[in-house]
């Protein structure tokens, strides 16, 4: 198992190096091999999938044009990811798409209602669509990518309380819809 | 089941989510990539190929440039014994009475120049010529064998020559040295190489002159060809000689 996963590393690493190269064959093969998940997170940023695929085509040429400083430590894909993301907040800044609430969800957007289970991603993706723009963003930065809180208010231009308070109140969003839609089970403790 | 648990199972699956792009999504990013350089194999080909033509372009410069090889001195140069080599050898024993033993042919420097060297009369051996001397010494080129770049041909019509200009002097000096045997040689090389040179000119192509530049880096092909002319020349005047009685 080990060695798989080592030669896998090696065999990802390759590619890059060929793709570093200018090699196009290389580039379209790492560009096949990452772009439909790069779209998905985009699409989680950018609610639009037409803005969503602009903002990936835009990170891809970033990614291509910087692999030469890619010093093959870690994972690829996590590297192209935070290009990515920081794409995409960068777009949403561009547009003045983003405000940060700092008033509790209370009687604005309203959440759809559950589904059959809570995990389906198609499900999770019309509940985090509808918190409003901070809330998700933050939520999709922590929760989903995985950045701290000192991370997202660096990336953000926020202070960390802001970022702390905009993912409790999309957490608290998310619990009551998930209450209300009787699965108590999950979210409440 | 805590919220984080259901927060750890939504980032797994979210994570995994994928969304199909669009055909012309890659098409957008391959319009803005940098140019594709000239893979490694590609480049050394043209590398190759370049420093090639080079090389038979700048070897066919000096071939073109370079002069002729000048004769050594203190050996008697014979360019054209028909019109020269004679009369001066006539005139300086102008009054002296012809040598009985050795008279000398005066229509002999008229003789057109590739005439044969055949000392029987043409009508006891009817037919017999230059060819059939060539023939005889084995040095005519069999009707269906190629004859690369014509220089069998030349080189036969060069050993026409040389005989005649042999005998010539022989017919009016009663001897050849070897020194003159070996300027004569000399003479009929550098016209062969002459004549090879001139055909590269009138026909240039690079893969002519790749080829001439090839011959001229070999050192020996000058010595071979006189080798030839030599073993040539003894050929055909051993069969001359078996020929006449």
């Amino acid at each position: 198992m080990k060695v798989k996963i080592i030669s896998l590393f090696r065999d990802e690493y390759s590619l890059v190096r060929k793709a570093a190269a200018g090699d196009r064959v290389a580039q379209k093969a790492v560009y096949g091999s990452l772009a439909p998940r790069m779209l998905a997170l985009c699409r989680r940023y950018v609610r639009d999938v037409h803005f969503a695929e602009d903002v990936m085509i835009e990170g891809f040429v970033k990614v291509f044009a910087n692999l030469p400083t890619f010093r093959y430590q870690g994972s690829f894909e996590g590297w192209v990811r935070r290009i990515m993301v920081r794409e995409a907040i960068d777009f949403l800044r561009r547009r003045q798409f983003v405000v940060y609430d700092e008033t509790l969800l209370e009687n604005r957007h309203e959440l759809p209602g559950g589904g059959s289970d809570p995990y389906e991603v198609e499900q999770l993706e019309l509940l985090i669509d509808a918190l409003p723009e901070g809330y998700r963003l933050v939520f999709n930065l922590y929760v989903v990518e995985g950045y701290k809180h000192h991370e997202i208010a660096a990336l953000l231009d926020i202070s960390e309380s802001t970022s702390k308070s905009q993912l409790f109140k999309a957490r608290k969003a998310l619990q009551e819809h998930l209450e209300e839609t009787s699965y108590h089970s999950y979210g409440i403790r | 089941m805590a919220f984080d648990d259901v927060e750890k199972q939504w980032q797994k699956r979210l994570r995994e989510q994928e969304v199909k792009p669009r055909e012309a999504a890659w098409e957008a990013i391959e319009a803005r990539l940098a140019p594709e350089p000239l893979r490694r194999g590609r480049q050394a080909r043209l590398w190759l190929a370049s420093a090639a033509a080079g090389l038979a372009l700048a070897m066919g410069f000096f071939w073109f440039l370079r002069e002729p090889e000048a004769v050594p001195l203190g050996e008697p140069v014979v360019e054209n014994p028909a019109a020269k080599a004679p009369l001066p050898t006539l005139q300086s024993e102008q009054g002296q009475p012809p040598r009985e033993e050795r008279p000398v042919n005066l229509d002999l420097p008229a003789m057109p120049s590739g005439t044969t060297l055949a000392r029987v009369p043409p009508g006891v051996q009817g037919g017999r010529g230059p060819v059939a001397d060539r023939e005889l010494a084995g040095l005519e080129a069999s009707p269906g064998a190629p004859d690369t770049a014509g220089l069998s041909g030349r080189m036969a019509r060069q050993l026409d020559t040389l005989l005649t200009q042999v005998a010539f002097l022989e017919e009016v000096r009663g001897t050849v040295t070897d020194a003159e045997v070996d300027s004569l040689l000399r003479q009929a090389r550098d016209a062969l190489v002459r004549q090879s040179r001139r055909d590269t000119v009138s026909g240039i192509d690079a893969m002519t002159l790749l080829y001439r530049a090839e011959d001229e880096l070999d050192q020996t092909f000058r010595e071979q060809i006189l080798e030839k002319l030599k073993s040539g020349m003894n050929r055909m005047r051993t069969a001359v000689a078996n020929h006449n009685p």
